[in-house]
């Protein structure tokens, strides 16, 4: 059990690739943090800092107090699971638990002692003596983590632990690790590039892009306050739909106008010295789909946007909407959020939204969809930072 | 657009490419089958004869031994007649010494090509490279002095040190390929595991199995079969091996032909031997799919 601390960590590589800058993270003894971020952004980098398995070109990795710079993997004492397992292919699953044992010269009657115990833990006491490759993927991932396990470690890096699972099997696998991280109490870094599996798992989730980090806060604070475009754009599913626009203000008003619809800001944005300092301001308005809502008597006083729908996806508990809408789309240059932000059509930019089961909307229909909520998020278009009216007034 | 219309191939158009296929598999079949021949020709010639009198191979060398021509009397000659238990022996030890040393070293060697960043990484498997083109013969007479100097001469161990170092260029180009399969993180969870560097060595080395096969299957032939060192190395009676044993069956003046061909014959059992051991080995390590 014990306490991580990264301080201006940076990672280039010999053949110049800068894949981690600047990270400074705190993980406190027993917490679950998750690191999210697309791949390629230098998570597994990062985590190999952690484990002393790559140099750390700047800035100080510390484990308790205790700066690691220099030391070996088998110095830190913190175990790791791979993305592809990384068992020893030739030895038993009993061996490859008990690797690690026999390398610690832990006395032979424990080891199997502990080895019986972690294979109880996650149901693998009948695999004992298969080899990984007559193992399911579900259960080759359980002798990984069986692996760390047993070992009772300072800290437990995971990375990627269930991408190579089919779905079911991860969603499974996902609160079985929640489960185990919470009764063994170890400080963990858990590493992926799915958002929701970094909401749902972590109590506090750090996003990395490019080898930055973007934000470290909790699943909903990154939700409802994303610092900048990357990470509103990266959290949430289906993300977020985000417009190019501009603040019109006035001495008493202020809004936020995109394409050929405009949301009122808060009076917080009139507030002030009333001098219009935001006035005519370049943003990009960031609405998220689960704001939308079908137009009726009773909503008919919200701001609404009018779209056209292209595309209805019934999911049985919502109806979700792709449609577009007459407003220039925000382009963000990770691939990854490609998936329906991309602009460049002729008849407008897309807009999803997550509509009630009940909706009756019809493809090919023009419609308005009321915006259901108090605010809108704003980003400056220069720096991608998000604007809160009590800091940019 | 040239695809779109010829997408939909016409049924016909299957069963010729097919043919196709496998006149090219009886034509290649055919060639290996031609090299086999020409490959055991020479050594069925040899085992055929070693079993005639000494007048039937000269009459008729390509006749099989009948009951009249059948004689032993080579055999006799090299097992009763000379000292061929000790030439094997010396072969024995020579080529299983160097066989281990060239695997052993050359998977050290390839393991730190493959596994660490170094400056001088690549121009280091460059220089082994060149020992794989430049024939080790070029350098017999500073080997012939440095053995003298180092007092090895007539020693199995003069043997054995050439051997190693001929065997080494392409043993370590070998392994390094092999190693570079071996996956990243397999490593690293032994490292995480908290092995150190000799421990993540040994745990990597089953799972190049098939290749310090090969290795060893590439060293030990030159090895038994050299004439050339052991002649100018190791000519002392009780050092000799059997490739020059043998050889001096084939005197300035008289040449014993039955003695010669028994000592080839015999000479190709252990080898063979070895080879199945090895290939084994690869075969298993193939099989395994170890590496994933
Ligand atoms: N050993 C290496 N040498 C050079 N570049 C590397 C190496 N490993 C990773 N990189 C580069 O560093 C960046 C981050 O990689 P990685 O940490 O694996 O990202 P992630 O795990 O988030 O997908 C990528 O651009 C990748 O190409
Ligand atoms: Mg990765």
């Amino acid at each position: 059990m014990s306490e991580l601390r990264l301080s201006g960590v940076s990672k280039v590589y010999p053949n110049g690739v800068r894949a981690v800058s600047d990270v400074d993270l705190n993980i406190a003894d027993g917490e679950l943090l998750v690191l999210v971020g697309p791949s390629g952004c230098g998570k597994s980098t990062l985590l190999r800092m952690i484990a002393g398995l790559e140099d750390v070109t700047e800035g100080v990795v510390e484990i308790d107090g205790r700066i690691v710079n220099a030391e070996t993997p088998r110095e830190r004492d913190i175990a790791m699971v791979f993305q592809n397992y990384a068992l020893y292919p030739h030895m038993t699953v009993r061996k490859n638990i008990g690797y690690s044992l026999r390398l610690g010269k832990v006395p032979r009657d424990e080891a199997a002692q502990r080895i019986e115990d972690t294979a109880a833990l996650l149901e693998l006491t009948d695999l004992l003596d298969r080899k990984p490759g007559a193992l399911s993927g579900g259960q080759r991932q359980r002798v990984a983590m069986g692996r760390a396990i047993v070992r009772k470690p300072a800290a437990f890096l995971m990375d990627e632990p269930l991408s190579n699972l089919d779905a079911r099997l991860r969603v499974q696998m996902r609160a079985e690790i929640i489960r185990l991280q919470r009764s063994l109490g170890t400080t963990t870094v858990y590493v992926t590039h799915d958002q929701v599996e970094a909401m749902t798992m972590g109590s506090r989730v750090a996003v990395l892009r490019d080898g930055l980090l973007q934000q470290v806060e909790s699943p909903q604070v990154l939700y409802d306050h994303p610092d900048n475009l990357f990470v509103a754009a990266f959290i949430g599913s289906p993300s977020m739909n985000l417009y190019q626009g501009r603040i019109e203000r006035t001495s008493t008003t202020a809004r936020a106008v995109f394409g050929a619809h405009s949301f009122p800001l808060q009076d917080q944005w009139t507030e002030g010295d009333g001098s219009g300092g935001n006035d005519g301001r370049e943003v990009i308005v960031g609405i998220r789909p689960e704001w939308l809502v079908e137009q009726t008597r009773d909503n008919a006083d919200l701001p609404s946007v009018r779209v056209r729908v292209e595309l209805v996806e019934a999911l049985g508990s919502e109806l979700v909407a792709h449609t577009t809408i007459e407003a220039a789309g925000a382009e963000i240059d990770t691939p990854e959020l490609a998936e329906g932000h991309v602009s460049e059509s002729s008849d407008g930019a897309p807009c999803l939204a997550r509509l009630s089961p009940r909706s009756r909307v019809a493809v090919g229909e023009t419609i308005d969809l009321a915006i259901n909520h108090p605010s809108v998020h704003l980003f400056d278009a220069e720096t991608e930072r998000a604007l809160r009216p009590d800091r940019d007034r | 657009m040239d695809t779109a219309t010829s997408a939909p191939a016409p049924p016909d158009r299957i069963s010729p490419t097919k043919r196709r296929i496998h006149l090219g598999r009886w034509g290649v079949h055919a060639v290996l089958l031609a090299y086999s021949l020409l490959a055991l020709g020479p050594t069925l010639l040899i085992i055929m004869n070693s079993l005639k009198s000494r007048s039937a191979i000269f009459d008729d060398a390509f006749s099989l031994p009948t009951s009249e021509t059948f004689d032993l009397v080579g055999y006799d000659t090299v097992l009763n007649g000379s000292s061929f238990d000790v030439y094997f022996r010396n072969s024995f030890i020579v080529t299983v010494a160097s066989v281990l040393l060239v695997v052993f070293f050359s998977a050290m060697a390839a393991f730190a090509l493959a596994e660490y960043d170094f400056k001088g990484n690549t121009m280091l498997a460059l220089y082994l490279a060149i020992g794989i083109m430049i024939p080790i013969r070029l350098g017999t007479v500073s080997i012939l002095k440095l053995m003298v100097s180092l007092g090895l001469i007539n020693t199995l161990w003069a043997l054995i040190l050439v051997y190693t170092a001929m065997g080494l260029p392409l043993g370590v180009f070998l392994m390094t390929q092999f190693m570079r399969q071996v996956p990243r993180e397999l490593k690293s969870a032994a490292r995480v595991d908290g092995a150190n560097e000799y421990r993540v060595f040994g745990l990597v080395l089953p799972l190049v199995r098939p290749g310090m096969a090969a290795v060893a299957v590439f060293t030990m032939l030159p090895v038994w079969n050299d004439l050339w060192f052991p002649l100018i190395l190791a000519p002392a009676e009780d050092t000799r091996t059997v490739t020059l044993g043998a050889s001096a069956f084939l005197g300035q003046f008289e040449r014993n032909w039955n003695a010669l061909l028994a000592a080839l014959t015999l000479a190709m059992v252990p080898i063979i031997l070895l080879y199945v051991i090895f290939s084994r080995q690869f075969l298993r390590g193939l099989t395994e799919g170890a590496i994933k």
